[in-house]
């Protein structure tokens, strides 16, 4: 096990090394000049050759990435073109946010997604399981900006239930951070529900089609015992896959929900980063989210290990 | 002769399929007595393992529809509630399947499925039903079962496997214990070991099984009696002894003559039997056979199914032209 960790912990690295260079790369081939627009109208050319001086610009390509790594390994990601913030200082500011949302649009997912796909499997082929399909693909197909719109129109407008936007810390108060919280963790928790359960309820029924089901039958077990005890452990392995997915891309942020609900998450951070062609904001938003990725699916491989115990000795 | 335990009258099993109908299994019937074995004997789709699924109540209605009536120590099973399945099923009756590498849980321990009917049915727990399970392990022939436990099915031989689903099946103590297939995925050394192993137990706990297959050799070595079975119908039933002696019904013949045979003329060439098993949706309507018999003639065959007939003591056959009858 541990020789497995260490492993995928290397492999991790080298992937990491590999998606700083290819950001790296990208930040510098895309046109725009971030000094030029963080002057905007007071262009100066003396000035501008200073600030390029300053913020290393001036130095070749590779020694400008190789000096941003030598930070980077350090947890000096730069400072911001845009306000000579330290990059991060910015990014862990948007952390609490972000991880608020995604976990709590994760639990929302996951209380939808794990009984409607389990039911839906186990009575397939009923009314219930076309409903949940029928459901989960509306989910699907709704876009985050509609949805999103559309619950501000209901709860805040119309009923005025729920704030419309904005984020509350929870050393604010635990009322006012979850109605903060509802209505931007549902537009995202939604669409990451309607998903896994389409996993779920295929992981559930393929299992259910598997021989030891039978056995299990043969051997008196009830329906619900059978799901519990051998089709579970079984369809976890998939589920947990999609699962570790939608929690990467919910912990990258999303711009869309972000915007819509003025929510101070990272996503928003990286789309104002793009619009201001601040690069190293935006380098270091791209590692902070391919870090996340890169660490999610590590542990989706040690709970792997835990679920399979074909995988545990291979 | 005593109450049998299982009792089976023209048992059938319809398939509601785009194609129509298809009748899977057509108006069987045997008993089962204690200590019994008895073989249903027949090619892959003649229907003998959807017949004891149906026993079993195993099978998913609908598609399937059963008719007909198997009761065990006197009681119907047919259409019986699936709360009250639950005590028969692993209790009374066990099954073994075919294929041991799929039949068990890949992420469940051993131990935790052999330990799961006795559980279920003799409220055994913890300890107590780790000290059977290992006893059941070596019942079954397992080596060092104490620490074979808490292996995962993958850490173990295909053989291995089938013994734990042997192991399994005789968790309770079942009147009955049916295995379908349960030698087909094995070698050849495996699987005389466990024909023996099923043999040597059935003598010592007095159990009745039938046994599943389409394997002659293994019928000749463990059955008692073998029912011979084709398009869903019993053509032959009589004793192992008997049958191979003098089988009446052609399709057995057949059967026997695609055995290889050692020291017979041709040692390097089978016999087999033309043609395909009919198809269930367009069964015709006389004997299911008779496109392929050679006995076969246009006129009673092809119209109407032949009845079960005595042949000779305890010997039936479903045929207009038997073989002891005598071919021109």
């Amino acid at each position: 096990m541990s020789g497995f960790l260490v492993k995928r912990i290397l492999q991790m690295l080298l992937a990491l090394f590999g998606v700083s260079i290819v950001v790296f790369a990208l930040m510098h081939l895309v046109p725009g000049d971030p000094v030029r627009v963080a002057l905007g109208t007071r262009f100066d050319q003396d000035l501008y050759d200073a600030l390029r001086e300053r913020a290393g610009l001036d130095q070749p390509l590779i020694q400008q990435y190789l000096s941003w790594l030598g930070g980077v390994l350090t947890g000096d990601l730069g400072v911001s073109f845009r306000n000579g913030q330290p990059v991060t200082t910015l990014i862990l500011e948007r952390l609490p946010a972000t991880i608020t949302l995604a976990l709590a649009a994760l639990f929302i997912a996951l209380v939808v997604a794990l009984p409607a796909g389990i039911i839906s499997a186990v009575r397939s082929g009923s009314g219930l399981d076309y409903t949940v399909s029928a459901a989960s693909q509306v989910g699907i197909s709704m876009p985050d900006f509609w949805a999103g719109v559309m619950y501000i129109l209901i709860f805040s407008l119309t009923l005025g239930w729920l704030p419309s936007s904005g984020y509350s810390p929870l050393s604010e108060g635990v009322v006012e951070w979850a109605r903060h919280l509802i209505l931007p963790a549902l537009t995202i928790g939604l669409i990451s529900g309607s998903i896994i359960t389409r996993f779920v309820r295929s992981a559930v029924l393929e299992a259910l089609n598997q021989d030891y089901v039978l056995t299990a039958r043969a051997k008196g077990l009830s329906e619900w015992q059978i799901v519990r005890r051998h089709v579970l452990p079984n369809a976890w392995i998939p589920i947990v896959t999609v699962v570790g997915l939608q929690l990467g891309f919910l912990l990258g942020g999303v711009v869309v929900t972000e915007v819509i609900f003025a929510w101070p998450g990272l996503g928003r951070l990286a789309l104002t980063a793009v619009k201001d062609r601040d690069f190293t904001v935006l380098q270091g938003a791209v590692l902070y989210i391919a870090f996340m990725f890169l660490a999610i699916n590590l542990i989706v491989d040690i709970i792997y290990a835990r679920l399979d115990p074909r995988v545990r000795v291979s | 002769m005593s109450e049998p335990i299982l009792q089976v009258r023209d048992l059938g099993v319809r398939f509601g399929t785009k194609r129509g109908a298809a009748e899977v299994v057509n108006g069987i019937s045997y008993d089962l007595h204690r200590g019994e074995t008895l073989a249903i004997v027949g090619e892959s789709g003649s229907g003998k393992s959807v017949g004891v699924l149906a026993l079993m109540g195993l099978l998913a209605q609908p598609p399937a529809s059963v008719s007909g009536s198997v009761r065990y120590h006197g009681n119907e099973l047919v259409g019986l509630a699936s709360k009250k399945w639950r005590g028969i099923r692993g209790m009374g009756i066990a099954m073994i399947f075919q294929d041991p590498m799929t039949s068990l849980n890949p992420v469940r321990t051993v131990g935790y499925q052999l330990a799961e009917p006795m559980e279920l049915h003799l409220d055994l727990k913890g300890g107590a039903a780790r000290q059977r399970a290992v006893e059941l392990l070596d019942l079954v022939g397992i080596p060092s079962p104490e620490a074979r436990i808490d292996d995962y099915p993958h850490q173990l031989s295909g053989g291995m496997r089938q013994r734990v689903m042997i192991a399994m099946g005789l968790a309770c103590d079942p009147d009955v214990l049916i295995a379908d297939e349960a030698t087909t995925a094995l070698d050849v050394t495996t699987q005389a070991q466990i024909t023996e192993l099923v043999a040597g137990l059935q003598e010592r706990l007095g159990m009745a099984v039938i046994w599943i297959t389409h394997d002659l050799g293994v019928v000749a070595s463990i059955a008692d009696r073998v029912h011979v079975m084709y398009g869903g119908r019993f053509m032959e039933q009589a004793s192992v002894d008997e049958l191979y002696a003098a089988p009446q019904h052609p399709y057995t013949e057949g059967l026997l003559g695609s055995l290889p045979m050692p020291g017979s003329d041709r040692p390097d060439r089978l016999v087999t039997i033309p043609g395909l098993p009919p198809d269930p949706v367009t069964m015709p309507p006389g004997c299911p056979f008779a496109p392929r018999c050679g006995y076969a003639d246009n006129t009673q065959c092809t119209a109407a199914m032949p009845e079960m007939a005595l042949m000779a003591e305890r010997h039936e056959a479903a045929c207009y032209h038997p073989i002891g009858a005598g071919h021109e």
